[in-house]
């Protein structure tokens, strides 16, 4: 095989592998938060069933919007999209039943504020930096 | 306990919990400004002509000054034709208490649970259209049908695949003589021959109710049953009884009525797809006094079942849009169902339009059936009516 086709080739199975990696869906708390969190209790906070922590504090959503990996781990934890997610709160916060999830278009953002707030649960991605926040699914 | 008492300790409960805890306060709301023209007939609004006068607008916020527990309030005015002229109401403001996820309770001004919509009714970002099925949701009770000053139980239970949710609720309801209740009573009273009626007073006691929602292991798909029970709505209505000797003879009509009412219900969210149908029945149990020219009758007893139902499907399409189809039925007494005032069918196609966010727009047109939902109560439909009618209906909605 000549020089310019492997490296077509390399190229070719770069970009296939690229392409195949997708972000894996993250689900971070603030340190602070002692409770563990198995699957059935995380889609439980996630869509308002449990709206307290075992320690009492209130929990507080955190996602992101617009992002498809985002959208993923939402469907992933609610089985709903973002969309049905987002009515399904509001159905929730406007009856009187629950809080509207606080909106983050950044995941930077959205970390800063699990990191500052002790109820705070927030969905992002591993490739986002996790320094300082607990993840835990 | 009075709701007065009920709403004071939990204004209370409020204020102290401000001042002690410096907890985050969440703030939501929404505005909505309408549209309705009908081909026929003024329903809801005076619609024959077009009419605006179709707009709401909620403030609520939300704050966990303590652990596990909840202060919930929210500030409502809305105006549907001549009903609630913007007079701003307290929707609900309660204290919630949440032991654990299989129980927790409520005391204050809280939201009555009945069947998919009555909690959420003002909530236009909820549902693909403008106008909720007749008969079983109507705007015009928006002020009494929402709410009760008193207590509720709630919690949430898994049974394997299984999961379960519950609310039950007792208290007290507010009714004005202005309320679009008092407006379908009244013309139900009028029909007995009363001419002139007019409605000198209307209270009710207390409500009651249960719902029990159960999410099946099939994703997406919930049914419920809720049972609903009214204490002792009165009415005493005057008016003048034609007289073939001595004219007119004034005539007062007392009404005593115990109600109880049956919903179930199904809502499916199978992808872009969303299906829903309740069946509903109402069973009034009232007893009625005639009064005629000072000489009171013999309390009548009397009992009546009316049901109402509907179903409908909507999908998303384009990623911002919504179309749907609903029919819907509304019979006011299951032993009368020929003549057109004592029914209304109507067969509703809605689009949705969601221009951003926070902004949604709907549009949709409505053939109707009958004109059982047509209120007199101030003039509106003094004429004949028009059994077969259109309406179409626009919706702009801010929520934020």
């Amino acid at each position: 095989m000549n020089a310019p086709i492997k490296s077509l080739v390399a190229a070719g199975i770069a970009f296939v592998s690229a392409s195949m990696i997708h972000a894996a869906p993250a689900v971070v708390v603030n340190p602070e938060n002692a409770d563990s969190v198995d699957a059935d209790i995380l889609s439980a906070y996630l869509i308002g069933k449990r709206k307290f922590w075992e320690s009492g504090g209130e929990v507080i959503i955190a996602v992101l919007k617009d992002d498809a990996d985002a959208n993923g781990a939402l469907q992933q934890f609610t089985k709903m999209d973002d969309s049905r997610f987002k009515s399904h709160w509001q159905r929730l916060a406007f009856s009187g039943r629950g809080t509207m999830p606080k909106q983050f278009s950044d995941p930077a953002a959205l970390l800063a504020f699990v990191k500052v707030n002790k109820g705070a649960i927030g969905l992002v991605t591993d490739t986002a930096d996790l320094s300082g926040v607990k993840k835990v699914n | 306990m009075t709701k007065t008492h009920i709403i004071s300790i939990a204004t209370a409960t409020l204020l102290s919990a401000c001042s002690a805890a410096g907890s985050e306060v969440s703030f939501g709301g929404f505005f909505s400004n309408g549209y309705i023209k009908s081909s026929a007939n003024n329903y809801l609004v005076d619609s024959e002509e077009g009419d605006f006068d179709f707009a709401e607008v909620g403030l609520n916020a939300t704050w966990s000054p303590l652990d596990r527990t909840t202060v919930r309030g929210q500030v409502f005015a809305f105006e549907v034709g001549p009903y609630g002229n913007f007079d701003p109401l307290v929707d609900y403001l309660f204290v919630d208490y949440s032991v654990n996820p299989a129980f927790g309770f409520r005391l204050g001004r809280i939201k009555r649970s009945e069947g998919i919509y009555t909690d959420i009714q003002d909530i236009d970002v909820a549902r693909t259209t403008v106008l909720l099925p007749t008969g079983m949701y109507d705007a015009r009770y928006r002020d009494f049908s929402a709410s009760v000053d008193g207590a509720s139980l709630y919690g949430n239970f898994q049974a394997g695949n299984h999961s379960f949710e519950y609310t039950a609720y007792h208290g007290e309801i507010d009714l004005a003589k202005e309320s679009g209740v008092a407006a379908y009573a009244l013309g139900e009273i009028g029909r007995g021959g009363i001419q002139g009626a007019n409605l000198t007073d209307i209270s009710a006691n207390t409500n009651s109710g249960a719902q029990l929602w159960w999410y099946t292991p099939l994703i997406g798909l919930r049914f419920g049953a809720s049972y609903t029970y009214y204490d002792e709505f009165t009415f005493d209505v005057s008016g003048t009884l034609p007289h073939p000797l001595y004219g007119p003879l004034p005539l007062r009509i007392e009404t005593i009525a115990n109600a109880e009412q049956n919903r179930f219900s199904a809502e499916y969210f199978l992808g872009d797809w969303t299906f829903v149908s309740e069946y509903n029945t109402i069973t009034i149990e009232s007893s009625a006094r005639n009064t005629v020219a000072g000489a009171p009758g013999d309390w009548e007893p009397s009992k009546g079942k009316g049901y109402s139902w509907y179903l409908s499907a909507s999908r998303r399409f384009l990623d911002k849009f919504e179309a749907g189809l609903t029919f819907a039925e509304y019979v006011n007494n299951e032993t009368r169902t020929s003549n057109p005032i004592d029914y209304q069918k109507d067969t509703q196609l809605s689009l949705r339009y969601n221009a951003t966010d926070f902004w949604t727009l709907k549009a949709e047109f409505h053939m109707m059936d009958g004109t059982n939902r047509l209120f007199n109560q101030l003039g509106q439909n003094a004429g004949a009516l028009d059994s077969k009618w259109n309406l179409i209906a626009t919706k702009s909605t801010f929520s934020f």
